[in-house]
């Protein structure tokens, strides 16, 4: 039989019109030209991110700052009459050593005499104090630069007076960076008396300042530092007090929760349809689980822009207690046709096919893997240590993956497991999803902070067959933020 | 006619994402796939399908053909068998359930097969279910072994033996089925027609 149906079949040619195919194929292939190739998406995150990392580096070097720093320190430093941008950084640090031998009484009247125009005074008990302490070195004309690259180099740029820093605050016009425990600009115009007499018991410090403009100075941070000055033991106050945040951060999480199926039948015959319908309220969502890992920028603001590589999985049981409808050929059931064709009786088989009726329980045990990428807007409302942060987004996802066990349970009572076929896959029809949530975010250490979540997520669309289906998850879940690298 | 030169030149053609070439080219194959897509599918409008996927497959991923690797017609007729494999398994959910094992029990119906013609073996093929169909096919004119076929399908090479021998069962059962009806009828009749 096989000798002869393999011969037969060899040679064989089917009468058929292979030009009814031409009109498909062309616009098959015409319209596949035109497919936005969605990988490029990709690339948008990647784009947005570098964008924004550009932008901030711009925002923490401006040169005016430089300027106008310079330009107050030249009026601290008039023995030497030179600007601070025409010296160069080795000759920078001879200077310094060299201010250090200066005489530490001249220094204080020189002091004196530079803080009387700008209305400030020092009492005899800070000069006291302040001539026990090395003021040389925190009056260096060379400190009181706030260039980055001074801050760096120098070692003695770290260490900032009082002097120093309240100087360059309230003399100068601040353009830097604003650091997070600033407040919102604000001008005082008016004379303004500062008494830290609660600072302690001989440590007096009143200050007073005529017709400064203030901006952007966060006067109870500085009371703060004064005070932890004086506490700690003459040590003056670093300028790192003040620093900001780096706003790149990687953030990992992981959240679970409940997922609802949406599928939609495309099929006109309306029992079969039926039939599906009803067969999905024995559907049951197991779990749909997350996790993530974040890269972000956080901008001071409050908005922040983060995409993520994200690992999803759901898990759904389908227990289909019904009676199931098999279509078979059965030989001995089979029916046949005879047509009669003038004086020739041929018998032609039967097209039609045998239904069986039987009972049995299907259980689908289902797992769909996605591997996506979300992008995401979020704003930060703070609410005193605590920042509640929602956000939405669109997720791109560029693979997916089935698995799915079936277990038979036939009338007899005769069980069976079986693995479906890995190649059974289904088809992503668009590979745009959606995702929103809520953060809840608290600062465990300066660089770490720990956040809880809840996420609504909307899967792309799923094809197979006549099945189309969607799904909807809300999960909980929590994580972590770290900021990366250190402070400006 | 076929030259290798004029083949060549299609092909060419076609990485440019000709429609003439494309044209020229599927009419050149079209009638070559349809005799292996005919004996894969339960009807003709299946293997009309079954052929256009070919062709657009085939069409998309002309940039990776290489010609030194083998004929076009072979390449074309394995793309059809595995385009009919993945059509298969997104249609049906569950394939080759369990290893059922008939009795390879052949009668002498000898008499009886040789008088088939082709088109009465397509119609027998097509009345036999997809997984029996599929096998028969790899197994009986493609000529593959168990081995490979399990390979290909992804299954155990004694399902796909037990899957032959059913596919065998039920070709012997119909024609035996049909030709002592049509004794019954015409008791002069010699089997020509199934």
């Amino acid at each position: 039989m096989e000798e002869h149906f393999k011969n037969k079949l060899k040679n064989h040619k089917v009468d058929w019109n292979k030009e009814e195919l031409l009109g498909n194929l062309k616009q098959e292939l015409t319209t596949n030209k035109n497919i936005f190739d969605w990988k490029w998406l990709l690339l948008l995150p990647l784009l947005l991110l570098v964008t924004c990392w550009g932008w901030n580096s711009l925002q923490i070097q401006p040169i005016s700052t430089t300027s106008t720093y310079t330009e107050k320190y030249t009026v601290l430093n008039k023995k030497e009459n030179k600007s601070i941008q025409n010296i160069p950084a080795d000759q920078n640090k001879t200077n310094t050593k060299n201010s250090l031998k200066l005489n530490k009484l001249e220094t204080i009247n020189e002091i004196k005499t530079e803080l009387n125009p700008l209305g400030i005074t020092l009492n005899q008990e800070l000069k006291n104090r302040t001539s026990k302490t090395n003021i040389n070195q925190t009056l260096s004309p060379h400190a009181s630069v706030l260039t980055d690259s001074s801050r760096t180099n120098s070692p003695i740029s770290k260490e900032h007076s009082l002097k120093d820093s309240f100087l360059l605050k309230t003399a100068t016009t601040r353009q830097t960076e604003i650091p997070d425990n600033v407040h919102t600009t604000s001008e005082l115009n008016s004379n303004l008396a500062l008494n830290l007499n609660t600072i302690g018991k001989s440590d007096t410090y009143p200050i007073s300042i005529s017709s400064l403009k203030l901006q952007q100075f966060d006067l109870i941070n500085e009371q703060k530092n004064l005070q932890s000055f004086i506490n700690t033991g003459d040590k003056f106050p670093r300028i790192s007090k003040v620093k900001t945040k780096n706003p790149f951060y990687v953030s990992v999480s992981g959240d679970i929760g409940y997922f609802y199926r949406n599928s939609i039948f495309n099929t006109n015959n309306e029992e079969f349809a039926k039939q599906l319908e009803n067969n999905k309220k024995t559907e049951n969502s197991l779990f749909a689980a997350t996790t993530n890992i974040y890269i972000g920028y956080q901008h001071r603001s409050g908005f922040s822009l983060q995409f993520s590589i994200a690992y999803s999985e759901i898990k759904e049981v389908f227990n289909y207690k019904k009676t199931t409808t098999e279509t078979f050929l059965d030989p001995k059931d089979e029916v046949l046709y005879f047509i009669i064709d003038n004086m020739d009786t041929s018998f032609v088989m039967d097209t039609s096919k045998t239904v069986r009726t039987t009972e049995r329980t299907v259980k689908h045990f289902n797992k769909h893997t996605f591997y996506s990428i979300p992008l995401q807007v979020g704003y930060q409302f703070a609410w005193r240590k605590a920042k509640l942060i929602p956000r939405i987004g669109l997720s791109y996802t560029y693979r997916h993956n089935f698995k799915g066990r079936t277990n038979i349970i036939y009338e007899n009572g005769r069980n069976e497991f079986l693995e479906e076929n890995p190649e059974l896959r289904f088809d992503l029809k668009n590979r745009i999803g959606i995702e929103a949530g809520l953060n809840l975010e608290y600062p465990l250490l300066k660089q770490c902070h720990v956040f809880a979540m809840a996420t609504y997520r909307r899967s792309p669309k799923l094809t197979l067959g006549i099945t189309e289906q969607r799904y909807h998850s809300l999960s909980l879940g929590a994580g972590f933020k770290f900021f990366l690298g250190k402070s400006n | 006619m076929r030259s290798k030169t004029k083949i060549k030149k299609l092909i060419k053609n076609c990485k440019k994402q000709e429609w003439s070439a494309q044209k020229e080219l599927y009419l050149l194959f079209a009638d070559d796939m349809m005799s292996i897509a005919i004996r894969y599918s339960k009807d003709l409008s299946s293997a009309k399908d079954l052929v256009q996927e070919t062709f657009l497959t085939f069409f998309k991923k002309i940039d990776q053909y290489d010609e030194n690797k083998g004929a076009l017609g072979a390449l074309l007729s394995k793309i059809l068998i595995n385009n009919s494999f993945v059509e298969y398994r997104k249609n049906q959910r569950i394939i080759f359930t369990g290893e059922e094992v008939f009795l390879d029990q052949f009668s002498n119906e000898t008499s009886v097969i040789e008088t088939l013609e082709a088109e009465d073996i397509l119609n027998l093929l097509q009345k036999l279910p997809h997984g029996c169909r599929i096998i028969f096919n790899l197994k009986v004119i493609e000529g593959y072994s168990h081995n490979e076929i399990g390979e290909l399908l992804e299954i155990t090479p004694s399902a796909s033996r037990s899957q032959l021998t059913r596919a065998k069962k039920l070709l012997r059962d119909m024609i035996n089925k049909s030709s002592s009806i049509e004794k019954r009828i015409n008791p002069n009749y010699k089997s020509k027609r199934v």
